[in-house]
């Protein structure tokens, strides 16, 4: 099989010593199968062993390897260079809108911390607080397909590169943790939506996003956290509607 | 954990530069759909206005309102207002089967949705009966 | 250095460790729990398993034979009483992370489905579709928020186990991000960090998965177990090693030499079942080490497919339609469509045996307690005693929350009665760990870490292998500690950097596969009969390709000894009720249980 070359021009910067990035270039040779991920650990292997970015399952579901390639966010590991042209750099960077920790590792602890914050987890009702553990509840296919491709979510970060909004303002909870939320509120097994609700419909909530709809298109997962924005965006405006005409009701 | 603690960290903050916009075709055509909701506007803002006037006195106002559309450049408008709405009317229509997540029935173990695809020619088949119940009812007052 | 002080530390955040913390933190709330990963939780490997988690629930299914199946499975080499405890508490635990909202795949009225998979007699393998690790491992990260009393530490990596009087009382950590070292003084210790299948060349691990919390345990004497069965799956694609689930063949997925010729049927799997009637223990249903070694055979006789990034057979699933496989097995056909170009709804799909799961390791009771006090080790890293010689698919998911909790509990227990170690001897211990650990830094080296880790996958793929005669092991033995001296002195090339320094982290995480690594190939070495995934093609007369009950019915121990080779020694296998017997499968098994029917009727 023929090996061909690509040429990268990777961002770099230490934060040691290096007062803004800078870009250092590469070349990797490749084949039909070569995907970004391994292309980046030859030139760590060979080339560059300074180089940091964070990696692991080589299979698209942990989530650690995503970065902008040539300008859009993607996870390394399912980038593959047979769709580059060969005759052109690519350019790779860190995750946008996150600060640089070290060369393409940005730190995603804002991001971490929005997850925690929306209640992501089973809230019972107060009749199956105490469900024996011999039996499970009762959730129909349908039920299920309701939540499901919400909970595809991997966490790699990509939505938040993607969305202008998260760009503009830091306080926006953002796609995946408004999908999260969205998730565990339309669960048949939870009760929490009352509780989530404040945190849906405050300012940094579902109404900062003014649908772009990137988020949907980059998510290597097809969670479609736009639609699941705009599904909260109709649940909190019932919400609205309902609270105007019983109002003190929590 | 104790604040005394040293880090070495030194994270880099990229800045957000004002036309950050022209970076993808994905949000100039996003700027743009927001950017017909001013023509949208415009047009909102003409038929208030048609009605101060036929309100203030209906035979002046008519009168105004037939002066107003001769004008070149009010024609002109119109037509990008036109244009920029009926784009915005493609990019919302297909935009809205999102907010409807609908199964093909109730049967539990039924995990179709009912597709997007499908919405949206609903949604322009509204739209063209719309249109034809409008041009009836003018047809019919003229 | 920065010191912080918890009841219970925690090394790992995946299946096990999670539902460790939460264990903790259900038994009582006033524990402070550490909860120490070099990677954010949900980056763990337990992410990439696919098919499922075993757990009886049908109505044709019971303990004895999920315990039997388990037993024969691992070739005998389980700990019986301990298998006991396993099956008995897998399908509450199961339940419990229904109720923790894992969408585990359904019936139409609503109960919660099961599939075939292999070595099992019944069908029991909870599933999420073919993300069922990924699905566990995201539920048991939401879920632990709930927890005030479980502190993280991301992105923290362990560099050693602090130790006063012979007793675990914490740990020294990097902290990736700030680039700063930070001790965590703990009552009680728990490793649940995972394999170590980096030590080989082609696997389906991710690259976290390098045996750290194996090595720190060795280090500090704690033996490690059974070390030389290392579980080689049927079906990775070929190239990259990505994981194709045995739920391919759970669900009717069929395999084929170049011939179109389903060669299970010729290695004790048959006879041959119709296609899309997968049958339990026959065929396609076989366990792994069968269905692994009979591709080994089958390259020998040539009747595999070369292809350009090797050779391979043909996992088949076509017939099983666009529909099904999507619904399914959607994770699959994305995967093969991404790193193989292939539709499986339109072609099959390349594939070969690949490096998945290390069987043996850290020494523990049934309890998960090691030997060294106030340390416990669970999930893949430990050496419970319940895979033997030979894991069965879907028992180690199982495995990561059902003994994930017993530590949890018998760490919080255990921390209850001791105190914290001193302070000052503690700190004293860590700032000579990361002494020794930096010394890395001096850049004064002249070897490359990624040589020596490529030196090293390939060296235990050619000795340490799906079959094994001695010299190639002891070519590997000796490459290995030639290794290990080359480690001394390698290079690492930034010496400024603090702040996530990948280079630092890679070599010392090198340190540890390398240990790991040799214990693998020592225990392999010595012994010499054929169990399970340890299969040889040596001996006088070729005797060791037999079992050997009279002599190998037996733990292989490995233990540290510095810079030389591991010792080895032997430990007794519980037997309860169980007596060995020959591993069968196919139409031998159904012909073996009629005949021990008869005997019972007999009596």
């Amino acid at each position: 099989m023929a090996e061909k070359i690509m040429k990268f021009s990777v961002a770099r910067y230490r934060p040691e010593t290096d007062s803004e990035p800078h870009f250092q270039d590469f070349e990797v040779p490749y084949i039909h199968e070569t995907s970004l991920l391994e292309a980046l650990n030859y030139i760590k292997d060979n080339l560059e062993p300074e180089l940091s970015f964070r990696w692991s399952c080589r299979m698209a579901v942990c989530g650690s390897c995503a970065m902008m390639v040539n300008g859009v966010p993607k996870l390394a590991c399912k980038t593959f260079l047979r769709d580059y042209d060969p005759n052109k750099v690519m350019k790779i960077e860190p995750l946008a809108n996150f600060p640089i920790e070290r060369d393409l590792v940005v730190d995603i602890s804002d991001f971490i911390e929005k997850l925690e914050r929306i209640k992501p987890y089973i809230i019972p009702a107060e009749k199956d607080k105490n469900k024996p553990l011999t039996e499970g509840y009762l959730q129909t296919p349908q039920q299920m397909e309701m939540y499901r491709q919400f909970a595809q979510c991997i966490n790699c970060g990509i939505c938040y590169a993607a969305c202008p909004q998260y760009k503009l303002n830091k306080d926006f909870i953002g796609p995946a943790a408004l999908t999260l939320l969205y998730r565990y509120n339309i669960d048949s097994r939870d009760a929490g939506a009352r509780e989530r609700m404040k945190i849906m419909s405050q300012d940094e909530g579902v109404w900062s996003c003014t649908f772009v709809g990137y988020c949907s298109q980059v998510c290597p997962k097809h969670v479609d956290p736009a639609q699941a924005i705009q599904l909260g965006k109709k649940a909190s405006a019932i919400d609205y509607v309902i609270k105007m005409f019983k109002p003190g009701e929590e | 954990m104790d604040n005394n603690v040293k880090s070495y960290r030194k994270p880099y903050v990229r800045p957000v530069k004002a036309n950050w916009w022209t970076d993808r075709s994905f949000y100039i055509k996003y700027m743009l759909r927001e950017g017909t909701s001013v023509f949208g506007l415009i047009v909102a803002l003409e038929f208030l206005l048609f009605i101060v006037a036929i309100l203030l006195n209906p035979i002046q106002g008519a009168y105004f309102i037939t002066n107003f559309f001769a004008n070149p450049i009010v024609i002109l408008v119109n037509v990008i207002a036109l244009i920029s709405v009926m784009y915005h009317t493609y990019t919302w229509f297909n935009l809205m089967p999102l907010v409807v997540r609908m199964f093909k029935s109730k049967e539990p173990t039924d995990t179709k949705l009912i597709p997007a695809k499908l919405m949206v020619i609903a949604l322009w088949f509204a739209w063209v009966i719309a249109c034809v119940v409008i041009g009836l009812v003018l047809a019919f007052i003229r | 250095m920065d010191i912080v002080k918890a009841d219970v530390a925690i090394v790992g955040a995946g299946g096990t460790g999670l539902r460790a913390a939460i264990a903790v933190a259900e038994q009582d709330p006033s524990l402070k729990i550490a909860l120490i990963s070099k990677v954010y939780p949900m980056r763990s490997h337990t992410v990439a398993a696919e098919g499922g988690a075993a757990g009886v629930v049908g109505a044709d299914d019971s303990l004895e034979k999920h315990f039997e199946d388990t037993v024969a499975g691992g070739d005998w080499l389980c700990e019986q009483d301990v298998v006991d405890y396993f099956v008995a508490h897998t399908t509450e635990e199961l339940f419990q992370l229904e109720h923790w909202g894992c969408p585990w795949s359904r019936k139409p009225n609503g109960e919660v489905n099961v599939r075939r998979f292999g070595g099992m007699k019944v069908p029991r393998t909870w599933f999420a579709a073919d993300k069922s690790g990924f699905h566990m491992l995201h539920t048991l990260f939401q879920t632990s928020i709930k927890y005030p009393s479980i502190k993280r530490f991301d992105e923290h990596f362990v560099l050693d186990l602090l130790e006063e009087d012979g007793q675990i009382k914490g740990v020294v950590t990097y902290d990736i991000q700030n680039g700063v070292c930070r001790t965590i003084i703990a009552k009680s210790v728990i490793l649940a960090t995972g394999g170590a299948g980096r030590a080989y060349s082609f696997n389906t691990n991710g690259g976290i998965v390098t045996g750290d919390g194996m090595a720190l345990a060795y280090r500090h004497g704690v033996p490690l177990r059974d070390m030389e069965f290392v579980q080689y799956h049927p079906t990775g694609l070929l190239g990259c090693g990505v994981l194709m689930t045995e739920g391919c063949r759970g669900e009717g997925g069929i395999l084929v030499n170049k011939n179109g010729y389903r060669y299970l049927q010729d290695y004790g799997l048959g006879p041959e079942t119709p296609v899309g009637q997968p049958k339990n223990k026959y065929m396609e249903l076989g366990p792994r080490d069968r269905v692994s070694q009979a591709f080994w055979n089958e390259q020998q006789k040539g009747n595999t497919i070369k292809l350009p990034l090797g050779d391979a057979v043909y996992l088949d699933l076509r017939h099983l339609g666009a529909d099904y496989l999507h619904e399914r097995l959607p994770l699959i056909c994305e995967l093969a469509m991404a790193y193989a170009g292939v539709d499986p709804a339109k072609d099959p799909v390349p594939i070969r045996p690949v490096v998945h799961y290390t069987m043996g390791g850290i020494e523990t009771d049934g309890k998960t307690a090691t030997s060294k006090p106030g340390l416990y080790a669970a999930g893949e890293c430990a050496s419970v005693g319940i895979h033997g010689a030979n894991r069965l698919g879907s028992n180690s998911l199982v495995e990561t929350i059902v003994f994930g909790k017993v530590a949890g509990d018998e760490a919080a227990k255990y921390s209850k009665t001791v105190k914290f170690g001193n302070e000052d001897n503690l700190v004293k211990q860590a700032e000579a760990a990361v002494l020794k650990a930096t010394k890395l830094f001096d850049g004064k080296g002249a070897e490359s870490c990624s040589k020596i880790r490529h030196e090293m996958g390939d060296s235990m793929e050619e000795g340490i292998g799906i079959y094994r005669v001695e010299e190639t092991m002891q070519k590997t033995i000796d490459t290995l500690a030639d290794l290990r001296k080359r480690y001394k002195n390698i290079k690492i090339k930034d010496t400024q950097g603090r702040v996530f320094n990948t280079e630092f982290l890679n070599a010392i995480e090198l340190g540890y596969t390398l240990e790991v690594a040799e214990c693998m190939a020592h225990s392999a070495i010595n012994r010499k009969e054929s169990r399970g995934s340890h299969q040889r093609l040596d001996g006088p007369n070729g005797a060791y390709k037999e079992r050997d009950d009279k002599n190998f019915l037996k733990h292989t121990l490995a233990t540290y000894n510095g810079d030389d080779a591991p010792s080895i020694s032997y430990s007794d296998v519980k037997i309860t009720r169980f007596q060995p017997a020959k591993r069968v499968y196919g139409a031998e098994a159904e012909e073996a249980e009629k005949q021990k029917k008869a005997m019972e009727g007999n009596k």
